[in-house]
């Protein structure tokens, strides 16, 4: 209980577990609020096309629920029950005909549920979203470091001289880390929960899973709240599963050896679970796999068997029996390696090679300038380039999620028509513009007056030629349709007709009413360019929106770079500040300022290519998706921007964003070496920075206003928010 | 002319308490040891002719000059090893001494040529390579004793630098000390009172955060003549006795036992030691209590 209650109440990993949740929870309900907002405007974009999007998706969930998913079950039933009597005429293999019993059987259960309207879109995001789940693992992990540092310690030969300071102690550590492990996933994934329930409304836990159409294929006869507390339960079995897998192989071999091993398996688990596909021969490696588990979506959002030898058996049931036999055997492998063996480590050969490797390399690249052993220590000893490579993972997640959706085809041929300077000439041709749209929208009144005619009148003409009979009550079965029918040909022609003239109408009258406000805004924009004397031109800003107005994706970039900067320099200053080492340092010609300067400038280097690649991300994505046009025209051809008091270009504007992102970043990674200065150690520094500049970033991402200003993400993004 | 360090004066105080308290003395080129308890402000007095701390009063000047108003020159002419191994365990001995050569502002010929001499010098050369985190309390302290070599500094300030080795790298080490301090001034802060008592020429007392006495060691022997003495007898008079004199040391002499104190006047019955007096003596009798040096 002592070691228990030592590893778990301590006030770091407290402080670290909350700090992960408040961050977790600011992150997903950013993304909550970019998927509502992005939802919104693509409904919107549509229903400018003549689509909507919305009704046609509540009808569509109407009918599932109503009628698809009891089709649905039936066509199961039938076709397992055609392809077993086929198979066992046949004389088919024992194993196929045993899947397809199971498979009947398992969806006969489902029979008599009863499928309910609710809100889903809460349960969508929370399944889409993956942050929170590569999050889960930094509590444990960050206990499996400590652990891992402690039996390198002379406090571990003490330990290991007691009485209970072996298996035991193992044991204790053992139920620390599931401990944690449960922490970590009630408070994030808890959090996400708790937000989805609070954002989108209850998603009705009562409800069956079956009611999601993205769980039809799921054959187990569970309620929502069921599926939240079986994913959690998985995400808690593959966190703790993992941080063992590493603990055991870490404290059994050599650092080199056992990061790599570690790595290996991992990413191996990974690339099983990415690539295989779910027909191939090594299915197996794909479900039963620690990363299936950790996103357990898998296994209610499809219906998979395994075959075992012949037999055949569920997946998740599959799951269930592989985590517990892996617990206990990871348990007792811990118990036995580290608890009772005596701790020697394997793979000194490899600490041996690559000791050759760097005697040899370091002829060549002595580094014997201090700016060059500062970088040194900052990118290796501090792992920078660790924290780089990281963040250009998550820099791609970024990139891969961002929705810039670029206006429809007209209004972009609009634009390249008629954009650029604003003269007399060009307010006349939006004018003539506008005149022809109010032309064509003239003759499609026509139009419609006369196919609303030609249809009453042929209507009629049907009636009285088929003894009253609705023209409009005759069922049309593609697969079986009727004798060709000249009259009733005509009525449903002159119909399909009306309905698309009605549908020009109403997109002519959407781009008039649009071209009118282009116009209007034109009319305004050259009165301005008259009375300020500068130029005024016609821009399409839908990409400069995205640039210096609101927008999720810059923020998502500003948070990724304030996390890179935290993690790379909280520790600069305090790596220093143990033991002696900057009385040391201090004591030689250049151990102060000299030093200070070169950590400052690696600082600066990193903050500087942080910034340029992050948001460069952003800049290229926008260029690519959307465009940014007439970068030459005067800044104040968008009103937004009428505020600069000087003659700049938009191309300078984006420049100027840069540089003002840059001076930003720069003023916080200063506030970081300062926290950092004076932190006695690495871990204070990291808790200290978190609190003073994430916390509150987190807290405003979350709804807080009050931290509105104390937001280091608002000034990152430079958005109006 | 020979180079000079004067302290004078100096005082350290934090708050009411006075770490270092109107300390004096001058130090040549030769090795000067200083003896003191635990707190006694020896480490303090380092920090402050490191110019680590910011001293409460009195000065510190190299040749005439203080070493506030020197600023980097005098840095360039100080070699320091801490008390504490405060050394980075990711890096290679190698690596540490070009990272200290380059604080030093050496050139890099000079880091390259002085690294290989002073990694010899320690006998560090064959895991130049290896990481300093893989090393015993004795290798790191080996490692920052070759740090403070490098630039062949004018100064040597050595906080406790035989601390964790084996009796035979103690004395090799403290053979190169004696022989860099016929150029270099040398301070010398140890609890290993033998290894003053081999290479050192003066030898400072504190207690403290005072001044007790700054001599050279045979005229503190000589100071101590008769103020050392033992008692004989059976293992149970012997122990009655230390109740008397808990600083007292016991040993062991064929079939008696020997309690050997440090007073003035020595007690009756207590046979004055004259031949086999030793700078520990000295200590136990100046360190402890509030005897004045005289």
């Amino acid at each position: 209980m002592t070691e228990i209650s030592r590893l778990l109440c301590s006030k770091k990993r407290i402080i670290i577990l909350l700090m992960l949740a408040v961050i977790n929870l600011a992150l997903f309900s950013g993304y909550c609020r970019a998927e509502r907002r992005d939802r919104e405007s693509y409904y919107e974009i549509m229903r400018m096309s003549g689509i909507n999007l919305q009704q046609q998706e509540a009808d569509e969930y109407e009918q599932y629920l109503t009628h698809d998913y009891a089709e649905y079950l039936n066509k199961m039933q039938e076709q397992a029950n055609k392809q077993a009597l086929l198979a066992k005429l046949s004389k088919k293999s024992g194993y196929l005909r045993r899947n397809l019993i199971k498979t009947a059987k398992d969806f006969e259960n489902l029979k008599d549920i009863q499928l309910e309207k609710g809100v889903n879109h809460g349960i969508l995001a929370l399944m889409d979203y993956d942050t929170t789940d590569y999050l889960l693992f930094i509590s444990p992990l960050l206990l499996v470091l400590e652990l891992l540092a402690e039996s390198g310690s002379a406090v571990s030969e003490l330990v290991r001289a007691t009485k209970r300071g072996r298996v035991p102690l193992c044991a204790s550590r053992i139920i620390s880390l599931l401990v944690l492990s449960v922490l970590s996933v009630l408070f994030l994934y808890g959090g996400n929960l708790a937000f989805t329930h609070h954002f989108y409304g209850s998603p009705g836990y009562g409800r069956a899973l079956q009611s999601i159409k993205l769980f039809q294929p799921c054959s187990a006869k569970i309620c929502i709240g069921g599926y939240f507390l079986l994913s959690a339960i998985m995400k808690i079995a593959a966190v703790f599963l993992t941080a063992m897998l590493i603990w055991i192989i870490l404290s059994k071999f050599y650092a080199i050896l056992g990061w790599l091993i570690s790595a290996g398996l991992i990413g191996a688990m990974y690339l099983f679970s990415k690539f295989i596909p779910a027909t191939s021969t090594f299915n197996h490696l794909r479900i039963l796999n620690l990363f299936t588990l950790l996103k357990a979506n898998s296994f209610f959002t499809s219906y998979t068997n395994l075959r075992w030898f012949g037999f055949t058996s569920g997946a998740r049931t599959d799951m269930l029996i592989t985590v517990i036999v892996l617990a206990c055997l990871l348990t007792l492998l811990a118990l036995r390696l580290i608890g009772k063996n005596y701790p020697v480590k394997i793979g000194h050969q490899l600490e041996n090679i690559r000791e050759y490797i760097v005697k040899r390399l370091s002829g060549f690249l002595p580094v014997r300038s201090l700016f060059r052993a500062e970088g040194w220590k900052l990118l290796i000893g501090q792992k920078a380039i660790l924290t780089m490579i990281v963040c250009a993972l998550f820099g791609v997640s970024i990139w891969q999620d961002m929705h810039l959706y670029a206006p429809d085809l007209d209004t972009q041929n609009f634009y390249e028509r008629y954009s650029g300077e604003i003269t007399e000439e060009s307010l006349e041709k939006v004018q003539k513009r506008i005149s022809g749209e109010s032309r064509m929208i003239q003759n499609i009144n026509k139009s419609i007056d006369y196919y609303t005619n030609t249809l009453a009148k042929k209507t009629e003409q049907y009636k009285q030629s088929h003894s009253g009979d609705d023209p409009f009550e005759v069922e049309y079965d593609p697969y079986d349709p009727p004798a060709f029918d000249p009259e009733l040909n005509d009525v449903w022609m002159a119909e399909v007709n009306l309905e698309q003239q009605q549908y020009q109408l109403e997109a002519a009258e959407m781009y008039l009413e649009r071209y009118q406000k282009v116009l209007a805004a034109m009319i305004e924009t050259a009165k301005y360019a008259k009375e300020t004397g500068r130029g005024a031109w016609l821009v399409d800003d839908n990409a400069y929106q995205k640039l210096f107005q609101e927008n999720e994706a810059q923020r998502r970039c500003s948070l990724l770079l304030l996390l890179f900067l935290i993690f790379a320099f909280s520790g600069v200053g305090a790596y220093d500040n143990r033991y002696d080492t900057r009385m040391l340092l201090r004591s030689t010609k250049n151990g102060r300022g000299k030093m200070y300067a070169c950590k400052i400038t690696w600082c600066a280097l990193l903050t500087a290519v942080a910034v340029t690649c992050i948001f460069g991300i952003y800049l290229v994505r926008l260029q690519q998706d959307i465009g940014l046009p007439l970068t030459n025209a005067p800044a104040q051809s968008l009103a937004y921007l009428r505020w600069i008091p000087f003659d700049i270009t938009l191309g300078g504007c984006v420049a100027g964003l840069f540089v003002f992102r840059f001076l930003a970043a720069m003023l916080f990674t200063g506030i970081i070496l300062l926290i950092s200065r004076f932190s006695r150690t690495p871990q204070k520094s990291l808790l200290l920075v978190m609190i003073v500049l994430l916390l509150p970033s987190a807290l405003a991402e979350s709804g807080i206003s009050q931290f509105r200003y104390l937001d280091v993400i608002r000034y990152l993004s430079c958005c109006k928010q | 002319m020979q180079n000079k360090l004067e302290i004078k004066n100096l005082t350290m105080k934090y708050g009411d308490f006075y770490a270092l308290q109107d300390v004096s003395f001058t130090l040549e080129p030769g090795v000067t040891g200083l003896l003191g308890a635990n707190g006694a402000g020896k480490s303090t007095l380092m920090k402050l002719m490191t110019d680590h701390m910011k001293r409460t009063s009195g000065e510190i000047l190299w040749n005439g000059q203080d070493i506030l108003t020197m600023g980097s020159k005098w840095r360039e002419l100080v070699g320091y090893t801490p008390q504490l191994q405060g050394i980075y365990d990711d890096f290679s001995p190698k690596r540490f001494l070009y990272y200290m050569g380059a604080l030093k502002g050496m050139k890099r010929k000079d880091i390259k040529e002085q690294t290989e001499q002073v990694l010899e010098a320690v006998n560090l050369s064959h895991v130049s390579h290896k990481k300093i985190g893989q090393f015993s309390g004795g290798m790191r302290q080996r490692v920052l004793l070759a740090s403070s070599l490098l630039g062949k500094p004018q100064v040597l300030i050595l906080d406790e630098p035989t601390a964790g080795l084996d009796p035979e790298e103690r004395i090799r080490i403290r053979n190169d000390i004696a022989e860099l301090a016929r150029d270099c001034i040398v301070l010398l802060a140890t609890h290993v009172v033998s290894d003053i008592a081999c290479v050192a020429k003066n030898v400072l007392l504190i207690r403290g955060g005072k001044r007790i006495a700054f001599d050279t060691p045979q005229g503190m022997l000589a100071n101590a003549e008769g103020k050392i003495g033992e008692f004989t007898g059976t293992y149970e008079e012997i122990a009655e006795l230390q109740k008397q004199y808990p600083n007292g040391e016991i040993a062991q002499r064929r079939d008696s036992f020997v309690l050997r104190i440090a007073e003035y006047p020595l007690p009756e019955g207590c046979i004055p030691v004259r031949d086999s007096v030793t700078l520990e003596d000295v200590c136990h009798l100046y360190l402890k209590g509030d005897r004045a040096y005289d």
